[in-house]
């Protein structure tokens, strides 16, 4: 392991020595042999390495307790929408007993101002707004990444462009440009989804761009550029993966953000009529908030928590994705 | 002889890892108009020394032996408030980056006169006026301008300046120094230091000179301290230091430098050629058992891997801490 | 000169982006189901073939799409937003009567909010650990994830059964009539809760983000460099950390003008404050696409505007973006 001092000697006579304190890596600590319990950097076959991969982020991601406090709450929305309905067996819109009875008894959430299930509401409604939610992120995540890449990818006067529309859609304020969209092209979910993704694709687009203009300037994509890579093999093998995991977080973030944006809109009487929703339950009965307390804190409860769930969730990927960045809510 | 400005004995700095010392067993006095220099690769706890006599060490790091005094006062284990008032007034400290060390947001006039408002020396308006006098006094164009004027609009060296303005604002008595020209050109570098012994002939402060650079060590040093990983491997009267190194690893480091013959510090002359020491400064967490220096040391032997060699006296007013210490080795290679 | 320049570039991109707004609501339209002389008239409006010809040669829809388009332009830049044919009245009219008490809502909340989160975020970074931290997190994640419309109802159902301090609807007592210093204490009491919810909503991001940008700026060398000169932590927090700090909540103050409209137009609807939340509102049920369009041409206007003074305040507070010499 020990350098003698002739060997000294003779690196640094050559001149070309590296500098007296720059950093260098150190050969010796690196054949002195990792501990066994890290795993090789290259395993021999594909499926342990993404088997470890998934171990590892579960191993970053289960240690913030709050995500998963997310997790199970999320999961346990999920069964409650998907299952919840055909167990519970009532039919949100059928009028089951008189107005206004109080939780408890037949009704074990009460009935709405014109004696609907509220129970019944929650647990179909859920499938409205999460699916909404789910799709309009998805919706957001594939504009935002397509307009953010080929921006940072190609700059120059396509970048100006694309930017300029960003910053245009940037000026709709979110809410009133669905509203307007689903006003006139007619309340349909697919149409509430359509909407929330067109009115809030600019934050991942800004995103996705800067991480491209980022990762474009690192030396092993400028070694591809130089090694004649095209550039669709540049965009989707060499920076993609890299730009992913960030774009990843804030796209789960997103869902989030359409969850509370279709919950307004059904809110606002912009949802879909023939489709239960959370928003769709507190809007119908907001004039009777005082009479019927039950009737707004559910539906509304159901959204805070699903929202609060999805926050965490993708804190909880940001820290399992980008184990450096510092954004978080914790 | 007077009690020295600074005395510190066998300080200890302890990191979150409970058992490793970033600072082991470090011992140096500093008297008025005196400056000693603190010398050594980055990484061997030349800062946290710096910050731990302001009392600034960063979260997870404390003192954990040994004792700092300021004047004659113990100031490890004084309660923050009463550090506080020591902070500006009795010490004060110039940082490495001048681009990041001013707030971009205030102007240098109000960062220089804030310290002397706070240190309740001058009210606000005569303060502004020592400020600028100030300002003039470290070689600023045109103080009462420049005085509104916010750091980005400053270059480097005049951004160091600055910084050694808000240093002297409230006269302290002693100047912690940490790397106050790395971060800047060769000849700002040369300003800055003679600006140093200046102020201190002026102000007769002492100064901790913090730094990795021989030259400058050599060019302001009265005494120094050869730091690695923590520990002292040598000490003593600057200019015998660099004539004639002791320990191996300060004479790797003075053969690794390209060093060149000053007027009034040191007489120190170009090596023939420039010899970089192998391998790397291990981590404070991974100390080995014995020496140190054992790993990257050319006259090391095996008894060097077992025991850790004590800081011994060598001569009259040197110590080193290798049993193999010797200058003639070095008077025989750079004669 | 310079500044004179960049002001000139700031407005001219604020002029293109409405103009684009303009072409948006065109093509909107355009691409809607449907004559768009009967789009313009608004499905409820009751439109007779009289007013259907009056349309068509006011828009010039019998024109090519081009000079359809001119026309339109030409109009709304002008200030004619066209005419609601529910209402019987001039788009801009209506809008025009509508914004007052928005933006007193609007303008009142966002003080607040930034206020009230700037100091949850100096209270959270002062104590970056513990308990407090804790708390302002989870705070600030809550009034994020709880919808508007339902805090908005539960304050309702708080304050309006529970401890009935404060009106629960409208603007002012439709049943008095006041003047003066008394119809301002009235229109403030009724403003409280409809503020606090917008209030409640955006001081969590602000808290959020004035906490991050402190700590960040906590650990920057000049806040060692002014420990070590001695200040109190007090001094290093509000004299030197929260000037650089407030950099980012300027910048969202402005970016979030947008979020608080349609926060606005959701809690207008909730209380009953007569804004432009509720002329939405009733336009939307009244498929009224003239006031609709209006009011998001107008609201992009309002974010604009809000954009433009951002930047100026933002000139105003970080020097790094103006010179002395």
């Amino acid at each position: 392991m020990k350098k003698r001092a002739s060997e000294i000697a003779a690196r640094g006579a050559t001149g070309l020595g590296p500098a007296p304190f720059a950093p260098r890596p150190a050969p010796e600590r690196a054949e002195k042999g990792a501990p066994a319990s890290v795993p090789p950097r290259y395993p021999l076959e594909p499926a342990p390495r993404a088997l470890a991969r998934a171990r590892e982020f579960w191993g970053r991601f289960r240690v913030h307790y709050f995500s998963l406090f997310g997790l199970v709450a999320l999961a346990f929305i999920g069964l409650a929408v998907s299952l919840g309905p055909v167990l519970y067996g009532i039919d949100p819109f059928e009028i089951v007993s008189a107005p206004f009875m109080e939780p408890g008894g037949g009704n074990p959430l009460g009935t709405d101002y014109v004696g609907r299930d509220v129970l019944a509401g929650v647990l179909s409604g859920g499938r409205a707004s999460l699916s909404v939610g789910f799709f309009a992120a998805l919706f957001t995540g594939a504009i935002g990444l397509s307009v953010g890449s080929l921006a940072g990818f190609f700059g120059g006067a396509l970048d100006a462009f694309l930017m300029k529309v960003t910053e245009f859609f940037q000026v709709l304020p979110t809410l009133l440009f669905a509203m307007v969209l689903v006003t006139i092209f007619g309340p349909t979910l697919w149409m509430e989804t359509l909407a929330i993704g067109l009115a809030s694709w600019m934050s991942v687009a800004r995103l996705a761009r800067a991480e491209f203009i980022k990762i474009k300037e690192l030396d092993y994509v400028k070694s591809a550029v130089s090694a004649g890579a095209a550039p669709r093999r540049l965009i989707f093998k060499t920076i993609l993966p890299n730009a992913l995991p960030p774009i990843l977080v804030a796209a789960a973030f997103d869902v989030s953000f359409a969850i509370l944006l279709e919950g307004s809109l059904s809110f606002l009487g912009l949802g879909d009529p023939n489709q239960m929703s959370w928003g769709l339950i507190i809007g119908q009965n907001k004039n009777y908030a005082l009479d019927a307390w039950w009737t707004i804190f559910f539906p509304g409860f159901a959204i805070f928590l699903s929202v609060l769930a999805v926050c965490l969730v993708s804190d909880g990927l940001n820290h399992a994705l980008n184990p450096r960045a510092r954004k978080s809510f914790s | 002889m007077s009690e020295p400005i600074l005395e510190i004995e066998g300080l200890q700095i302890g990191g979150p890892e409970k058992e490793s010392l970033a600072v082991d067993g470090l011992s140096l006095s500093i008297h008025a108009g005196e400056t000693h220099a603190l010398v050594g690769e980055s990484g061997c706890g030349k800062t946290m020394t710096a910050l731990a006599i302001l009392g600034l060490l960063p979260r997870g790091f404390r003192t954990r032996g040994g004792s700092i005094k300021l004047l004659g006062e113990e100031i490890t284990a004084l309660p923050p408030a009463r550090l506080r008032a020591l902070r500006g007034s009795v010490m004060s400290m110039i940082f490495q980056e001048p681009m990041t060390a001013l707030n971009p947001v205030l102007t240098v006039g109000r960062q220089i006169s804030e310290v002397i408002v706070a240190k309740k020396i001058l009210p606000p308006k005569e303060a502004r006026e020592r400020a600028v006098e100030l300002m003039g006094q470290v070689g600023l164009p045109r103080p009462a301008t420049l005085y509104r004027a916010y750091p980005h609009e400053f270059s480097g060296g005049m951004r160091q300046r600055v910084a050694l303005c808000v240093a002297l604002a409230a006269s302290p008595r002693l100047i912690v120094a940490d790397e106050p020209t790395t971060a800047l050109d060769a000849t700002v570098q040369a300003q800055i230091l003679e600006l140093l012994r200046e102020i201190q002939t002026r102000t007769g402060a002492a100064i901790l000179l913090i730094t990795h650079n021989l030259l400058a060590a050599g060019f302001l040093a009265d005494s120094l301290s050869v730091l690695y990983v923590g520990s002292l491997l040598e000490r003593g009267p600057a200019a015998q230091v660099l004539a004639e190194p002791l320990h191996p690893y300060t004479q790797g480091l003075l053969a690794s430098q390209p060093l060149l013959e000053i007027g009034a510090g040191a007489l120190l002359k170009a090596p023939a050629r420039l010899q970089a020491i192998a391998g790397q400064v291990p981590r404070y967490q991974d100390k080995p058992p014995g020496c140190l220096f054992y790993d990257r040391c050319g006259v090391s032997r095996a008894q060097c891997a077992r025991e850790r060699p004590p800081l011994a006296p060598f001569g009259a007013s040197r110590y080193a801490a290798c049993p193999y210490a010797s200058p003639t080795l070095w008077r025989q290679t750079h004669a | 000169m310079r500044a004179i320049t960049l002001v000139a570039r700031k407005l001219l991109n604020a002029a293109l982006l409405l103009l684009a707004v303009i072409v948006l609501n065109f093509i909107l339209i355009h691409m809607a189901p449907g004559d768009p002389a009967t789009v313009i008239a608004g499905e409820m409006g009751g439109a007779s073939a009289e007013t259907m010809a009056e349309i068509r040669a006011r828009y010039g829809l019998d024109q090519p799409l081009a000079t359809q388009i001119f026309v339109y332009a030409r109009r709304v830049a002008t200030g004619d937003l066209g005419r609601s044919y529910f209402f019987n009245q001039p788009v801009k009219d209506l809008i025009l009567r509508r914004v007052p008490p928005t933006l007193l809502l609007m303008i009142s909340a966002l003080t607040l909010a930034a206020l009230v989160g700037v100091a949850l975020g100096l209270v959270g970074a002062a104590w970056p650990h513990g308990p407090t931290a804790h708390l302002i997190t989870f705070f600030s994640l809550a009034g994020y994830a709880a919808p508007v419309f339902w805090t908005g109802l539960t304050l309702m159902l708080a304050f309006g059964r529970f401890w009935p301090i404060f009106p629960i609807s409208g603007m002012y007592d439709v049943v008095a009539s006041r003047h003066g210093l008394s119809l301002a204490l009235d229109v403030l009491r009724h403003l409280a809760l409809p503020c606090l919810t917008l209030t409640l909503l955006n001081a969590a991001q602000f808290s959020r983000l004035a906490r991050a940008s402190l700590l960040e700026n906590l650990s920057m060398d000049y806040i060692r460099a002014a420990r070590a000169k001695g200040l109190s932590e007090f001094q290093v927090l509000c004299g030197h950390a929260l000037k650089n700090a407030l950099l980012p909540v300027v910048t969202m103050a402005g970016l979030q003008f947008g979020p608080l409209l349609a926060g606005a137009v959701v809690v207008e609807t909730v209380f009953g404050w007569p804004g432009l939340g509720r002329l939405v509102f009733d336009s939307v049920l009244r498929r009224d696409y003239p006031v609709l369009l209006g009011i998001l041409f107008f609201s992009a206007l309002l974010v604009v505007a809000a954009n433009l003074i951002t930047d100026a305040l933002y000139h105003k507070i970080d020097p790094r973006t103006r010179r002395l010499f």
